[in-house]
């Protein structure tokens, strides 16, 4: 197992908001955290990441145990967090941003060969390499924070909410570039709000509805689950 | 009061205010990366000026090199400040961060009077009268080495934040720390040698002023104020601002005190510095947080 | 004092614990409050007085005490902050019903305690505060051995008028703008306009101003020769500074504990000092023969010699003495009206005092008629103050004007 979780219970302050989770990702495959606004999707991604602590249950990825990690150690381990509203450094130009990204692997070497393969990726990216980033548009700034998480060398990514805001035509070309990483073998775990989308590019998903997994099937039956329907394809 | 008294002030003040920058850097810096204001940081300063006393008095070295000399011996201190009072209060509600660094300059400034009594010192240098004359205007000659000085310590440090890998960490860690800690940066240990450097860059800052001016336990107020001033000045946070705030704010006083040559003439500093958080509450370049 | 005192009191000394002589430790001790500024931005004058009070409590006591009894005195510092004066003298007066107090507080703060004292109606014998207005309110409680702004003012100009024999003389004053520096030169002035002497330039500064350049350039433009400079010595060491960055040497006639701060060789270029033939207002001549006890005692304790603050100070315990064996003598109590009335009966002769005085004796506003300035002037390539003014007391010629 590549990622996996049991019984997690984690929240803010005194409440908690995820009340028993337990997932399992193998490597190399894509799958989708899908549910309603408040059931714990965001804060599920942050406390696998070391942002917020785990209160009780396990996290292992790659066999090991991380639950008391501090946030800055995970990426060292090849596991990343593109997180919600993308979080792009905007007083440092777009370069810039990606070398802050490599922060997890120093090697000086290695970072200028990981910046070529960013840019490859996303040629855009190259285009606006010295300019600031809090200049870019929302598409931009999606594709270099996951450029930036890139940096890292990750074996495993996990991305909250990138379609959000964005135009469809947008969507469509972060996706062609999230497709190609997952050809290469990167793991990808995707909190979606565009249901579609997540069951068209993930090959299972976990419905998470107040703090627990209501629901986890391959994509495909998840399409043709009625309540699936009725709640988030809203058919 | 005649025009070229003006400019001879305004020079000297310019001169002046270039090294209240290097000192408002610092505390802009710490700001900045971890929000923290600190109070105690002219007292900080001060003890770097002791520590310039000592060196110049016992080696016979200028007080500018002097200044270099103890850079790591600031640092270390600043280390156990962080570690000590800076690091449990970061995030910590302002009125705690205010009691505690007022806290800490009071236990430097009573350190002082214990160690070296009330009266005063300063370093005598060869230099200590030399002046260049631009026209009708005497500009004394340490007070210039100090600006240089000052102004190159500044240019280092903006390059460092500007052109390095590790300065664009520390500016990450200062606009969104979280993010920086998903990048893999470790945030804690960056606050921790943003301060030890700021601390250290008040070193070279106590070897300017200790080529002209003098030191006593109570000198750390007026350069904790002044630092506050010029970083609110400049948009807290901004870098640039605070230059800029720092130049004006020399200029100014030096105007104020050759115009009102009284005890009243600070009142014209205070004055200026309330007007412009009225119309620029954003900071003088108005790139920064509101107060 | 004879030789054969000396030996005796040697010996007292020698045998005597530090405070107290065998014969005294049996007697009941005598604790009288005293205040001072010993921490915040006038701190040394405090420090100073610590140890100027301390070798003279030394002395008291090895010569047998007050009356036979040890003399304590028990300094609370006031941080030179006139509100925290009020909180001491108000728990002096009040919580430790002190017969009487001893003030060595600068005039700020002596101010604040002259009127506490005088409405809680205890006698406040103030050594150093140079202060004359607070003479001049009538004040019943208040009693002051120290010179005046008056009397200091008087001295300058007279020196002032030697000058004028030996040449030219075109004045200008220089001086910090607190209460103490602009009340001390505006009464110099008064005194210069009523002889009908012009001053070329009057400029005064910010005590805090880093740099002093635009008021000595107004003073070096103005063509004066001759600079009555009032100022506290950060202020001066600066100044000094900007006069020998514009190549500025005038004869300096200085006021204040500025010019005259023990410490001015080891700050300021000495060859400058001499340039400017610096010259101070001073309350103590620390060669005088009858100083020497006291010179001697301190120079072997601290390393340096005494401040003028410290020999004010070592001065009024000698006086606030007098008056407590007075009391004793006649039998009675130390009551605040009794301290009063000894307070008033005192007449020491001046060769029993280490300042410069012809004696200390109260008049009916307090004011010690006895009190007297001199001029020192740095000498000795800018290393040592020498008594030079007036020609009664001096120990050299005053530098001529050049």
């Amino acid at each position: 197992m590549k990622l996996s979780i049991e019984s997690l219970v984690s929240g803010y302050g005194l409440l908690d908001v995820l009340h028993g989770v337990s997932i399992e990702i193998a490597e190399g495959e894509v799958v989708a955290v899908i549910g309603p606004n408040g059931a714990g999707k965001s804060t599920l991604l942050r406390t696998i990441s070391g942002l917020v602590a785990a209160r009780s249950g396990a996290i292992r990825y790659d066999g090991k145990e991380i639950g008391g990690f501090a946030a800055s150690e995970i990426p060292r381990l090849g596991l990343v967090h593109v997180p919600e509203a993308r979080h792009v450094f905007g007083s440092l130009t777009v370069e810039q941003n990606l070398i802050v990204g490599a922060s997890a692997a120093p090697d000086a070497k290695d970072r200028k060969d990981a910046i070529s393969e960013v840019y490859e990726l996303f040629p855009m990216l190259s285009q606006k390499a010295r300019e600031l980033a809090g200049g870019l548009s929302g598409g931009q700034q999606q594709m270099l924070a996951i450029g930036r998480a890139l940096m890292a060398r990750p074996s495993m990514i996990m991305l909250d909410e990138p379609s959000l805001g964005l135009a469809p035509l947008v969507v469509e070309q972060m996706y062609e570039a999230l497709d190609g990483l997952r050809r290469t073998g990167l793991t990808i775990l995707l909190v979606e709000q565009d249901v579609y989308m997540a069951l068209d590019f993930a090959s299972r998903a976990y419905v998470l509805e107040n703090g627990t997994i209501a629901l986890a099937a391959a994509s495909d039956v998840l399409r043709h689950d009625d309540h699936v329907r009725r709640s988030y394809l809203g058919i | 009061m005649s025009v070229e008294l003006l400019f001879q002030a305004a020079v000297s003040g310019f001169l002046m205010g270039g090294i209240y920058a290097l000192i408002a850097l610092a505390l802009a810096l710490v700001f900045g990366v971890m929000g923290v204001l600190n109070f105690a940081h002219g007292d900080l300063l001060m003890v770097g000026m002791y520590g310039v006393v000592l060196v110049s008095a016992s080696t016979g070295l200028s007080p500018f090199l002097a200044g270099l000399l103890i850079v790591p011996a600031m640092m270390a201190i600043g280390w156990a400040v962080f570690g000590l009072l800076i690091r449990p209060i970061v995030g910590s509600a302002p009125l705690v961060q205010a009691q505690l660094t007022i806290g800490l300059s009071f236990v430097i400034q009573s350190a002082a009077f214990l160690w070296f009594g009330a009266d005063l010192f300063n370093v005598r240098t060869e230099l200590g009268a030399s002046t260049i004359h631009l026209g009708a205007i005497v500009v004394s000659v340490p007070l210039l080495i100090g600006f240089v000085i000052a102004l190159v310590a500044s240019g280092l440090l903006a390059w460092f934040l500007s052109a390095t890998v590790w300065g664009y960490r520390v500016r990450a860690t200062a606009e969104d720390p979280v993010m920086a800690q998903l990048c893999g940066v470790k945030v804690q240990r960056v606050q921790m040698w943003v301060f030890v450097g700021a601390t250290g860059s008040l070193a070279v800052a106590a070897g300017c002023l200790m080529g002209f001016y003098h030191v006593t336990p109570v000198v750390g107020l007026q350069f904790s104020v002044l630092s506050l001033m010029i970083v609110v000045l400049g948009g807290l946070g901004d870098l640039r601002g605070a230059m800029v705030a720092a130049l004006v704010l020399g200029v100014a006083e030096a105007l104020a005190g050759a115009i009102f040559n009284s005890a009243s003439a600070p009142a014209g500093l205070y004055i200026l510095f309330g007007a412009v958080l009225l119309l620029r509450p954003h900071g003088l370049l108005g790139r920064g947080a509101t107060v | 004092m004879n030789k054969f005192l000396q030996a005796v009191i040697g010996l007292a000394v020698a045998i005597a614990p530090l405070t107290s002589s065998p014969a005294l430790a049996q007697a009941e001790e005598i604790v009288i409050p005293a205040i001072a500024a010993m921490s915040g931005a006038v701190a040394v004058t405090g420090q100073d007085a610590q140890k100027g009070i301390a070798v003279a409590l030394e002395h008291i006591n090895a010569d047998g005490g007050v009356a036979g009894r040890p003399l304590k005195i028990q300094l609370y510092d006031t941080q030179g902050n006139p509100g925290v004066v009020r909180q001491v003298m108000e728990r002096l007066t009040r919580l430790e019903r002190a017969p009487v107090i001893l003030g060595c507080e600068i005039s700020a703060g002596t101010s604040a305690a002259a009127q506490f004292a005088e409405q809680a109606r205890v006698p406040y014998l103030n050594s150093s505060a140079v202060s004359a207005e607070l003479l001049e309110r009538g004040y019943k409680w208040y009693f002051s051995d120290q010179i005046t702004a008056d009397t200091e003012a008087a001295t300058v100009v007279e020196f002032f008028e030697h000058l004028m024999t030996q040449g030219d003389v075109v004045p200008a004053l220089l001086y910090e703008d607190s209460p103490r520096g602009a009340g001390t030169i505006e009464r110099i002035e008064a005194l210069l306009e009523a002889r009908g002497i012009e001053i070329a330039a009057s400029a005064p500064y910010s005590r805090s101003d880093r740099n002093l350049l635009p008021p000595v350039k107004r003073v070096q433009t103005s063509g004066a020769n001759v600079v009555i400079w009032a100022g506290y010595t950060e202020d001066v060491v600066t100044g000094l500074q900007a006069m020998q960055q514009l190549d500025f040497k005038p004869y300096i006639v200085g006021i204040g504990g500025g010019p005259g701060d023990v410490r001015i060789p080891q700050l300021v270029d000495r060859g400058f000092i001499e340039d400017v033939n610096l010259s101070t207002v001073d309350y103590f001549n620390p060669d005088m023969d009858r100083a020497q006890r006291f010179v001697k005692a301190y120079e072997e304790r601290h390393g340096i010699v005494p401040s003028s603050y410290a020999s004010m100070c070592y001065r009024g315990v000698y006086t606030l003495k007098a008056a407590l064996e007075k009391t004793l003598e006649s039998g009675q109590e130390l009551t605040t009206e009794n301290l009063r009335a000894a307070i008033l009966e005192i007449d020491i002769p001046g060769d029993q005092l280490i300042s410069p005085f012809s004696r200390i004796k109260f008049d009916e506003h307090g004011r010690n008629v006895g009190s007297q300035n001199l001029i020192a002037q740095w000498k000795n390539g800018g290393t040592k103050k020498v008594t030079v003014w007036p020609p009664e007391v001096a120990v050299e010629e005053p530098n001529p004007l050049n």
